[in-house]
């Protein structure tokens, strides 16, 4: 039996309140499974039970419990897709121009958690067609939690894992089997090297030309989220990267970054970064490498998402200096295919 | 010397399989148990190739009631001899099957099949076994292997 | 469509694509499957069992990847069967993406945003 959509709504607006995070339509499975357990812990039938509990009382514990259940922090591959489509189809491709000299891209996954972030970048700079073996990747991972960093390092993911969100022909190029579990293969290990760091607290790295800082501002108040984020852009490069979480804004904390869109993703770069250089149309599905044998069936299927896409700046905020762009959709702009 | 899965892999492995599509709680199901005795029901898949032998799956009626109307998402009270032989086949075949992948190479996996009692193959021996318990009932699951296929 | 000759599996797979905005229409095998194909079905998507009586997922695959007429439609494997030379062999058939069973709803969700059948 699913949720009512009036249920549905009830939960997915308490948690875009309660967290600023969207629950959108098609996710009635979602809600179904994680308020589940819930509503049978808390002695109740189902989960459209559990709602209208919520719904006609103000218990605030349970009203907690819930926005937890539905937002506890699920990583998976590949999380949210967009973001690495992005850098896969533009950010690698503008980097491969732009570092010619040295011949090296520095990446930073500033809250690794488990590991799936930058061993996902990993393999995204594996497989690219324009990082040969000349080009040095460098990806850092980082987290506060210790346990976590070591965890990560092993690189060992259980089959739910990799089930998440992990394209199949990924999984057969950069994994073998480990007893019960799936192990990156040296290739993907080698690239990532893991350190503990504290956002919170002043650290010094070498400067990045893309971060990923990716659902862990959301865990600070507005102050600390403003001087993280400069902390953040003090070591990137003049004209790197910043890829946030999903519902998660530079507006309002740190006016040194300048938003973007990169086909549906949304990427920061230091205020000043100049153009994006994006490749000619090839039509070269992102994220393949050539010559692998299931290339041929993967690539059958359209790169989801489009490609090529227009990268739109958004508009300049009122009183700046930067001059004036041609008029632009506002700053939810949709992707406008070049073609 | 081959890898033979260990009862910790056949324990990760059941788990996997419960907790995605029976219990929301990966501690409803316990490690430990006395074995099924009375009432039992037994799915079982078959291994043939590099690896000869079988897969089961082994509890007591009332659990291979219960898991079957977790997976049809129906009452106990509703569940024919037909949803249970489908449910605990399924679920062998799942397990069974995430088994095969830890043994030696090829093989090719069953069917499965589903009976009400105790299974056993003639010329075949357990190698492996772990025993748990799901919402108090006994749940065993067991590796065995054909004893002519050596080498 | 989902094909698998079990009909826990086709109830699970059923629910979840169905609570995802598909119509959903089910065979037990292979050359079930085929038969509703040539009588005029054209699913946008095929999840896949490997392990079925009568006729397979890989021959299903296979057979399907022949027709040109059959071009436009994804296929899925959902199975047991998770071998790395396993999984090559169906993405090198012609399989679009591959599920390990057991999963998750969330993971059949992730691979049809993968595939671009469903919006993330």
């Amino acid at each position: 039996m699913t949720i009512s959509s009036s249920a549905f709504n009830f939960v997915s607006d308490l948690v875009k309140q309660q967290a600023a995070i969207v629950i959108g339509p098609g996710k009635e499975y979602l809600v179904e499974s994680r308020l589940l357990p819930l509503a049978r812990d808390a002695g109740l039938d189902d989960v459209s039970t559990l709602v209208a509990r919520l719904q006609s009382t103000a218990d605030d514990r349970l009203r907690r419990q819930v926005v937890e259940a539905m937002t506890t922090n699920e990583t998976s591959f590949f999380r949210d897709r967009d973001p690495f489509t992005a850098l896969t189809q533009a950010v690698l491709p503008d980097l491969c121009r732009k570092r010619g000299a040295t011949h090296r891209i520095n990446i930073w996954s500033a809250a690794c958690s488990s590991g799936q972030e930058p061993y996902s970048i990993a393999m995204s700079a594996l497989d690219h067609p324009l990082i040969t073996s000349d080009w040095q990747v460098h990806v850092l991972a980082t987290d506060i939690n210790e346990e976590m960093l070591q965890r990560a390092e092993q690189g060992r993911f259980s089959q739910l894992e990799v089930n998440r969100g992990l394209p199949a022909a990924m999984l057969v190029r950069h994994f073998e089997r480990a007893e019960t579990d799936w192990k990156v293969v040296a290739a993907v290990r080698n690239m990532v090297r893991f350190k503990p760091l504290n956002l919170n607290e002043p650290f010094d790295l070498a400067f990045m030309d893309v971060v990923f800082l990716r659902n862990v501002l959301i865990y600070f108040d507005a102050a600390t989220k403003a001087e993280v984020l400069q902390r953040v852009r003090r070591v990137m490069k003049p004209d790197g990267f910043l890829f946030l979480g999903g519902s998660e804004t530079t507006l309002g904390l740190d006016d040194g970054f300048e938003r973007f869109t990169i086909g549906n993703a949304t990427v920061y770069r230091p205020r000043g970064a100049g153009p994006i250089d994006l490749p000619a149309v090839s039509g070269v599905p992102g994220g393949l490498a050539s010559g692998q044998p299931v290339a041929a069936a993967t690539a059958a299927r359209p790169v989801a998402g489009g490609w090529p896409w227009a990268v739109t700046p958004s508009l300049p905020p009122v009183g700046s200096t930067l001059p004036p762009f041609p008029a632009q959709p506002g700053p939810h702009s949709t992707r406008q295919p070049l073609n | 010397m081959t890898y033979i899965p260990s009862a910790d892999d056949l324990e990760v492995i059941t788990r996997e399989v419960w907790t995605s599509f029976l219990d929301g709680d990966p501690a409803g199901l316990l490690p430990g148990g006395s074995g099924a005795d009375g009432d039992r029901v037994t799915g079982c898949v078959h291994l043939s190739g590099a690896y000869t032998g079988s897969i089961m799956l082994q509890c007591s009626g009332p659990a291979a009631r219960d898991a079957a109307a977790a997976l049809f998402s129906m009452q106990p009270t509703d569940v024919t001899q037909t949803e249970v032989v489908d449910a605990i086949g399924e679920l062998a075949n799942m397990v069974g099957g995430n088994v095969k992948s830890m043994l030696p190479g090829p093989s090719a996996l069953s069917l499965p099949a589903v009976v009400h009692g105790q299974l056993a193959v003639p010329g075949a021996q357990v190698v492996r076994e772990v025993q748990l318990t799901w919402r108090g009932e006994p749940l065993v699951v067991s590796l065995w292997q054909q004893a002519a296929a050596a080498a | 469509m989902v094909i698998d000759d079990s009909s826990a599996m086709r109830l699970i797979l059923g629910r979840i694509m169905r609570g995802l905005g598909f119509d959903v229409v089910e065979a037990p095998n292979g050359a079930e499957a085929i038969a509703r194909l040539q009588s005029g079905a054209m699913p946008e998507i095929a999840l896949v069992d490997w392990n079925m009586p009568v006729m397979d997922g890989l021959a299903f695959v296979n057979a399907v990847r022949k027709e040109e007429k059959w071009r436009q439609i994804t296929l899925m494997m959902v199975t047991t069967e998770s071998e790395q030379s396993q999984i090559v062999r169906a993405l090198a058939a012609g399989a679009h993406e591959y599920v390990i069973k057991p999963f998750t709803p969330d993971a059949i969700a992730d691979k049809l945003a993968l595939l671009g059948v469903l919006a993330y």
